[in-house]
Formats: C-alpha cells, structure tokens, sequence
C-alpha cells in the first residue's frame, strides 16, 4: 500500500479537522493533539486494509475523538462540581447580588438565603416538569447553543425548535404567575426567533 | 424577583441531579449511531435526554466538520504553514517515521513521495507472506487459481450478517453459511462495545473438536455500521465448523475479546 493517500489527505483536511475542534470548544493546544490523533487513527485503520481513508472517514473519526475527549474529560471532574460559573459565562453574568450590598442583620441575611433558595428550587423543579422535547431544547439553549444548533443536535427542523422554545417562555410564565413579583426569563428564551 | 444568577443555579442543580440519575451513558458508537438517524425511536430520545445534559458533546456532534475551510490569519481556528509543519512532525513521530518534512505546497501541487513508503512496501510484503503462509498447505497450482480468481470479477457471492454467539436468541443455532456461493462477504457485528483503537479477527478452525488458528489479522476497520467486512472465498473454508473472535485493542496495545461467532458449512 502506498501511503501518498495519507500525506494528501493531511494536506487537504488537517486544517479544517484543526477548526473543527476550535469550534466544538476546545483550547487551541488541545485542538492540535485532537487533530494529530484523528489523522494517527485513521492510518491505523487503513493498516491491512485495501482502501484509503476519505473525508466521510476522517470526518466520523474526528467526531469520535472529540467525543472521546470530551469523556475522558469529565471522567476527571466527576467527582467534583458538575457545571462552573465559569461555563456558563452568558448565565454567571448576573449571578451577582441584585441589592449589591450586605443584609443588614444575621436574621436578615438567613432570610434572604431562604428566600434564594426557594426561587432556585422553584425553577428546578419547573425545568424537571416540562415535556422532555420542550425540556431538552430548553436546556441546550441555557448552555448557549443557537437554535440551528440545536435543531441539529435533536434532528428536529429549526421551526420545530422555536416553536418548542416558544411553548417553554409561555409554560414558565403562567406557572410563576401569582408566585411571587418579577420573573425575568433568562436571554437565552427572551426571543423568539434570533439565530 | 428571579433573576439571570437565579435561572443558572437552577441550571447547574438541575444537570447535576439529572445526571446522576440518568444510568449507564450510551457508548461512543451509538452517539454517532444516533447522529445518522439509525436508532429506534425510544433509544434516540434516552441519548437527546443525555445530550442536553452534556452540551459540550451535544455541541461537538452538531458542529459541522468543514470539507474546506479558510481561517483568518491570527484567528483562534487558523494554523499557519509552521504550525501544520510541526504537526505532522509530530504525527510522525507517533507514528514512529523518519521525519521527513511535509512538502511545502500549495493546494494544487502534489505532495512528497511518503515519508514511510518503504514501510509500506514491508507491509505489504509481510501482508502477501501470511496470505501465502496461510494457502501454502494446500497445492502451488491451487494458490495460483485463488490469485488469478482474486483479480476477476465476483459474481457468485453470498453476503451474510454475522451476529455474535450470545446475541441470536434462545436456540443459539450455529450460522450456517450456504454451500452454493463461491464467496462469502462476511460482516461479523459489534454490539455495543466502546471504540478501540484496533480490531484483531482470528479464524479457528473447530471441526471435529480440534483447535487450529487458520488465520489471525489485525487492523481491520470498524465500519459506520458496527461491522466488519471480511471477504472470503468458499474455497478457504474448507472443514465443516469455524469460530471466529474478534478483539479491541487499545492505545497500550492490550487486547479485550470483543465477541465471537460460530460458523457452520454443510460439506460440499
């Protein structure tokens, strides 16, 4: 087997493999080693094997080490906090306090814990309970992904997505009417039809 | 009054308890199984149910993978000449090649001779020797029929789903394979295993309750589909009963048997 098959597709595809993991979210370096370890496994597929590695290959292949990764990743953390502010730059952006100075008294401040604390649980508890196709469109948009993404990542049309996060803006709504006053969406749901 | 802080502690709670009661998390292949629409209904919506758990995999499999891409220069996604020099610099390094530096080309010129073509040619070299090895038992006359059958056209042949010892129900019958075909394309299926970096295939011949290795091949590919492709010409399975197992290997090079398959041929 002649490996000029190798060198071309490292000529053609190394670069666009290289943004592919840049895109996905990963740092520069580790794009690199991703790139580099996707173009090794395919050569070592294409060992013993009467053909050449295409794009259809390398592009599966380069899913899979992303994926990989990304596992290999997690595994690590598991047994630490699942998700960081830090992940959530868009969501942490408003984590500060909203009066911006100290309660007052011990009391005062137990009460305010209190008071977080149920509006938190409220609003997890109203995540758990929507319909899980409402509910997954929902927290993906949470993580930030745009509705193309989205639509994507479920195999559902785009329209299908709006539609979905639509329903969710209006489910929230009326559960939290009567709670309590002001109930601020987050961004991500503000509008309808952006992406 | 909740607010933008409110909605990502709901968040973040609502993703650590849901994860840790999801279970056992769907494995590698059936991510990518999912993304070509080849899982049944209920098992596509358990891996969207995990994937809006885990949106850092749910962003990598939507993200397209660009057949053609032109970053900016000094954006974060454009590697310049040296960068992709270094790189596969140090892909061959991995690889365990000379170092020889990639072409300096532009898109339209053709790239270098490989830099491990004679590794190659070896490979190929000890490819033919085990083939050979392996038909030398029977007649020269014999191989040389089977190397002029291999350049011809098939139009005999007989395509069969293998599934593995375990996982064909209840009577668990051998897979009889049928005698008219002059070849088989046999395509041994892997079911729910991870991904290894490699795949080794051995055919045992168990015919009257003997054990003999008749052939033993790493590398083979693991296809979009969770099978193997194996070609096989009527002649080589000579006896009555095979067992073929099938093995990953992983990056270290230690092997995990994966599954196995028993084969029956009526006698010609």
């Amino acid at each position: 087997m002649s490996d000029d098959w190798f060198v071309d597709l490292y000529q053609r595809y190394y670069s666009s493999i290289f943004a592919y993991f840049v895109h996905s979210g990963f740092p520069r370096e580790d794009a690199r080693d991703l790139a580099q370890e996707t173009f090794l496994r395919v050569y070592r597929a294409m060992e013993g094997y009467e053909g050449r590695g295409d794009f259809a290959f390398l592009k599966k292949t380069a899913v899979r080490v992303g994926i990989n990764a990304i596992r290999d990743k997690k595994a690590v953390k598991r047994h630490g906090v699942v998700v960081s502010l830090e992940e959530l730059p868009h969501l942490a952006a408003g984590a500060e306090n909203p009066a911006g100075e100290a309660p007052a008294t011990p009391e005062a401040e137990a009460a305010l814990r209190e008071e977080t604390s149920a509006r938190r649980r409220w609003l997890q508890e109203a995540i758990a309970a929507l319909p899980a196709p409402q509910r997954h469109c929902f927290l993906l948009r949470l993580a930030g992904l745009k509705y193309t993404r989205i639509a994507d990542v479920m195999r559902i049309p785009l329209d299908t997505v709006k539609s979905r996060l639509h329903a969710v803006r209006h489910t929230l709504r009326d559960k939290y009417r009567g709670e309590t006053e002001g109930f601020e969406l987050p961004e991500e749901l503000a509008e309808d039809d952006r992406d | 009054m909740i607010r933008k802080s409110d909605w990502a502690a709901a968040y973040q709670e609502h993703l650590a308890s849901a994860r840790q009661a999801f279970g056992d998390p769907p494995t590698t292949a059936v991510l990518v199984a999912y993304t070509q629409g080849q899982l049944p209904a209920e098992e596509a919506l358990r891996v969207q149910e995990y994937l809006a758990l885990h949106p850092e995999l749910a962003r990598a499999l939507a993200e397209p993978v660009p057949e053609s891409y032109q970053a900016e220069p000094g954006a974060p996604d454009f590697l310049s000449r040296g960068e992709i020099q270094q790189d596969w610099a140090a892909l061959q390094a991995r690889l365990g090649g000379p170092g020889e530096q990639l072409a300096d080309a532009g898109p339209s010129s053709r790239p270098r001779r490989a830099w491990h073509a004679r590794n190659g040619l070896a490979r190929a070299a000890a490819l033919l020797a085990v083939l050979l090895g392996g038909l030398y038992v029977q007649s020269q006359r014999e191989v040389s029929r089977l190397a002029q059958e291999l350049r011809e056209p098939r139009a005999n042949f007989e395509q069969r789903l293998l599934l593995p010892d375990g996982g064909r129900g209840a009577a668990e019958p051998p897979i009889s394979l049928p005698a008219a075909a002059d070849h088989f394309l046999l395509k041994p299926a892997l079911l729910g295993h991870p991904d290894f970096a490699d795949y080794r295939l051995k055919i045992i011949d168990t015919s009257g309750g003997k054990s003999r290795v008749v052939w033993d091949r790493k590398g083979l590919r693991r296809l979009s589909d969770d099978t193997f492709e194996l070609w096989m010409p009527r002649d080589f399975l000579s006896s009555e009963e095979y067992r073929l197992e099938l093995y990953g290997i992983d990056e270290r090079g230690a092997e995990t048997p994966l599954a196995h398959y028993t084969l029956r041929l009526p006698p010609e």
